[in-house]
């Protein structure tokens, strides 16, 4: 199965970690996850469209249009979820991709994502407060 | 980075596993013999008749996904039917998934495990997803799902009940 977005992210020093590297060579999502609180933005492109979360402001970006959520952002700790959903079938090896890019989070004790659902033909927000 | 994903089929005591390492199942027949019915042919001569009174049965149905290639980590996995048409309603599948699979063989008899009938929406499907440990497997499992054909004396319209679409769906990173 072939994933149809490849991510790129910056981090708060300022330096850059894409999917693949120069040489083309791909890195593991994992080497994200290792410096998972230092993240400024993580993006998703390769259909054409630009998706992205910004984790210092709490935003979520559709090419231009930027989604803010909240006014003053500045003592919050926004975490990222991302994740590829899979959906085949039993037996058959042929699998659809949806990828959630957003983050989750904690005011007041209340644990608040905001998820935007990409999907071949459209995108929208999954609200998960 | 992506999965790739192969079926395997489960039977005999002890357990094996079928097709072998790089290839996938193609079907996961129920019918009245412990095989994977890899050319699709066993089926139709080893049917789970109405019987004269009570229920009949297929044997358990033991399958597993294998998930292969380069990926981070596999979550949140459902198994579910969500489409496919039984031809009575004296007939239905019955499924469960469990982590570790162990009798002593798989049975023809009523199962002791696959009790429920199989769910027919995402929302209530069967969680299919590995034990903790399985986060970052080089080749990683799915639990087990059992599935067994019930077929009950009172079934006026049988014959071969079609394919049925067993959705399976996981979260990837």
């Amino acid at each position: 199965m072939l994933d149809w977005l490849k991510w790129e992210v910056s981090f708060n020093d300022g330096t850059c970690l894409s999917q693949f590297n120069e040489t083309d060579v791909e890195i593991t999502f994992k080497k994200i996850q290792e410096n998972i609180n230092n993240i400024n933005v993580f993006k998703l492109f390769g259909d054409g469209n630009s998706y992205s979360v910004n984790l210092s402001k709490g935003s979520i970006s559709v090419n231009d249009t930027i989604i803010s959520f909240f006014e003053d952002y500045e003592n919050l700790d926004f975490r990222l979820i991302f994740f590829k959903r899979r959906l085949g079938a039993a037996y058959t090896q042929s699998v659809e991709t949806d990828y959630f890019i957003g983050f989750q989070v904690k005011i007041q004790e209340k644990n608040i994502k905001k998820i935007l659902r990409i999907t071949k033909t459209h995108n929208y927000l999954v609200n998960e407060t | 980075m992506a999965s790739d994903i192969d079926w395997k089929v489960y039977t005999g005591s002890p357990l094996t596993e079928a097709p072998a390492a790089g290839s996938s199942a193609v079907n996961v027949n129920l019918l009245l013999l412990d095989i994977y019915d890899s050319t699709a042919g066993s089926y139709a001569a080893n049917p789970v008749s109405v019987p004269s009174t009570g229920s009949a049965y297929s044997f358990e149905r033991v399958i597993r996904a294998q998930w292969t290639g380069t990926y981070n980590e596999v979550t949140n996995v459902k198994l579910w039917k969500s489409s496919g048409t039984l031809s009575d309603a004296g007939i239905s599948i019955l499924a469960d998934v469990t982590g570790t699979w162990a009798p002593e063989a798989q049975i023809s008899g009523a199962s002791t495990f696959a009790t429920a009938a199989i769910p027919t929406t995402s929302g209530t499907a069967l969680d299919a997803t590995p034990a903790a440990g399985s986060a970052y497997p080089a080749a990683g499992y799915s639990k087990y799902g059992v599935m067994q054909l019930l077929v009950k004396a009172a079934v006026t319209t049988p014959g071969d009940i079609g394919s049925q679409l067993i959705r399976f769906q996981w979260d990837e990173t």
